[in-house]
């Protein structure tokens, strides 16, 4: 071979990049040939010091600004949604063992009490992402007559709500905290109610198994209920999230062709792309098991 | 070789999944494996630091809203390099059009396309005096700044970066064995440039 084939063959050797033939051919080259073997020697030199150049210094990490500037929304991603009925109730009831742990509740005093303030809100924070209003009444499965119409089947860990909530089941309380926007409300519009509670209970059972490696306490503690309506259907849910929960519930939905979560109640407007939850949630470095826990609920809208 | 907390594939597959379904937190983990390595790349192709931080920014930014467009299967860190060499590029083609006026700064790390800086006084002249590695880093430096984007971009990713041929391959567009020949086309110009120095500093020379 001739010597510049040679040359270009030693930048390759570098790289160890060179076929078994290409390697033999420059050993028999090189035997023979002073001068490529110096320029050989003189490469290693030249790229033996510019492999070791130490790498430019970051400092700060880029992960808290470019987190905090992710929109919200995100394209859908093909998740398998369709969950058969029969399994969602299933993953219902397991996921009511799995996650609650505490004897059940007064059930028919904090249903009675969590359907009640549903009227008292008048004016309910109108977000503008679209046409439709959100009046209580938009809620069907929930008649004005609360207490009557008491779920059946409920369960409510009691615990785990968090220090700065008050306890579960003091009606005066749940509506101040619901005015004042610590309880926060979602209507969610156009999901088909038992399917998504199922697919909602478990990605978050499995979500919170995982940060649990982390934290697992937080894991476990988050208070889980569903609200059944009268005719023992799903009607909503009541929930502890941290925001990074509210935000990755949200986009589980709303991945859904024609589902729309809108905040009902609330201080201010749904912040635009990059906020997600209200302030007080937020935590600078997304660490659910550091963030608080704000109990929000969903109410299934229906189709 | 910049370190990152490098997550096992199946980690890596695993926060994909969940920041497809919205999961910010995820995100921020994916951020902190790549960004030294996506910082460094930029940093060098373009030799400045404050653009570099920014577009390193904005790699991470894309890749989010673009994240269902990669192919499970394919390699993220290809995936991700590929924004990060297209974004570089088109900041220097903006730069080239800017680049009119003489830049004030004569940064040694900074990008020089006007050709290769005139290199220091002889060492022969300064008898006993020894070149340090960190001065033969920054002329080495200086001397890839020099290159032409091309063979710029094949030596930071290849020299710096550590990535292997196929990789590169995908990375800028071109053949394998495109890479190799701009490998040796750019090293020869490197050699051409840096060896005197070296050979300064050695004792015995080489030729």
């Amino acid at each position: 071979m001739n010597c510049g084939c040679a040359r270009e063959f030693l930048s390759a050797r570098l790289d160890g990049a060179l076929t078994d033939a290409e390697a033999k051919e420059l050993r028999e080259h090189l035997e023979t040939c002073a001068e490529c073997r110096s320029r050989a020697a003189g490469l290693e030199d030249v790229v033996g010091l510019v492999r070791e150049i130490p790498a430019p210094e970051l400092g700060r990490s880029l992960a808290p600004d470019v987190v905090a500037c992710l929109p919200r929304k995100r394209r859908p991603a093909p998740i398998r949604w369709l969950v058969p009925l029969a399994a969602a109730a299933c993953l219902l009831i397991v996921a009511r063992f799995a996650l609650f742990d505490a004897p059940v509740e007064e059930a028919l005093e904090v249903a009675a009490t969590d359907e009640a303030p549903v009227e008292k809100i008048s004016a309910p924070e109108r977000w503008e992402s679209g046409p439709g209003t959100r009046e209580p009444a938009d809620l069907p499965k929930k008649p004005p007559s609360a207490p009557s119409a008491a779920p059946q089947d409920v369960m409510d860990t009691g615990a785990g709500l968090g220090a700065d909530a008050p306890p579960a089941g003091k009606a005066g309380g749940l509506e101040e905290r619901v005015r004042s926007g610590d309880v926060r409300r979602y209507s969610v519009r156009g999901a088909e109610p038992d399917a998504a509670a199922g697919v909602i209970l478990a990605e978050l059972r499995s979500r919170r198994s995982r940060e649990g490696e982390r934290d697992r306490e937080a894991a476990g503690a988050g208070e889980a209920r569903v609200v059944q309506g009268p005719s023992g259907d799903v009607a909503g849910m009541v929930l502890a999230l941290t925001a990074a929960e509210i935000e990755f519930v949200t986009c589980l939905l709303e991945e859904r062709p024609g589902v729309r979560v809108d905040r009902v109640n609330g201080r201010g407007k749904k912040a635009p792309a990059g906020a997600g939850a209200a302030p007080e949630a937020e935590s600078d470095d997304g660490d659910d098991a550091v963030e608080r826990r704000v109990r929000v609920r969903l109410d299934f809208a229906g189709r | 070789m910049p370190e990152n907390r490098r997550s096992s594939p199946e980690r890596e597959g695993e926060l994909i999944r969940r920041c497809l379904a919205g999961d910010t937190a995820s995100f921020g983990e994916i951020v902190e494996s790549y960004e030294k390595r996506i910082f460094a790349t930029i940093y060098r192709i373009l030799g400045h630091s404050e653009d570099a931080r920014d577009l390193a920014e904005e790699v991470f930014l894309r890749a989010w809203s673009k994240l269902d467009t990669f192919r499970e299967g394919a390699r993220f860190s290809t995936w991700l390099y590929t924004i990060a060499l297209n974004l570089t590029r088109s900041e220097l083609r903006k730069r080239k059009t800017r680049r009119k006026v003489k830049p004030v700064s004569l940064d040694a790390l900074g990008g020089r396309e006007d050709g290769p800086p005139p290199l220091p006084p002889d060492p022969a002249e300064s008898p006993g005096e020894i070149l340090g590695r960190r001065e033969l880093h920054e002329l080495a430096l200086e001397q890839i700044a020099a290159l032409e984007p091309d063979a710029r971009e094949v030596v930071v990713l290849r020299d710096m970066q550590d990535l292997a041929y196929d990789e590169i391959a995908g990375i800028t567009g071109v053949p394998i064995g495109t890479v190799r020949s701009r490998l040796f086309r750019a090293r020869g110009t490197l050699r051409t440039a840096l060896l005197p120095l070296l050979s300064a500093r050695r004792k015995g020379g080489a030729a």
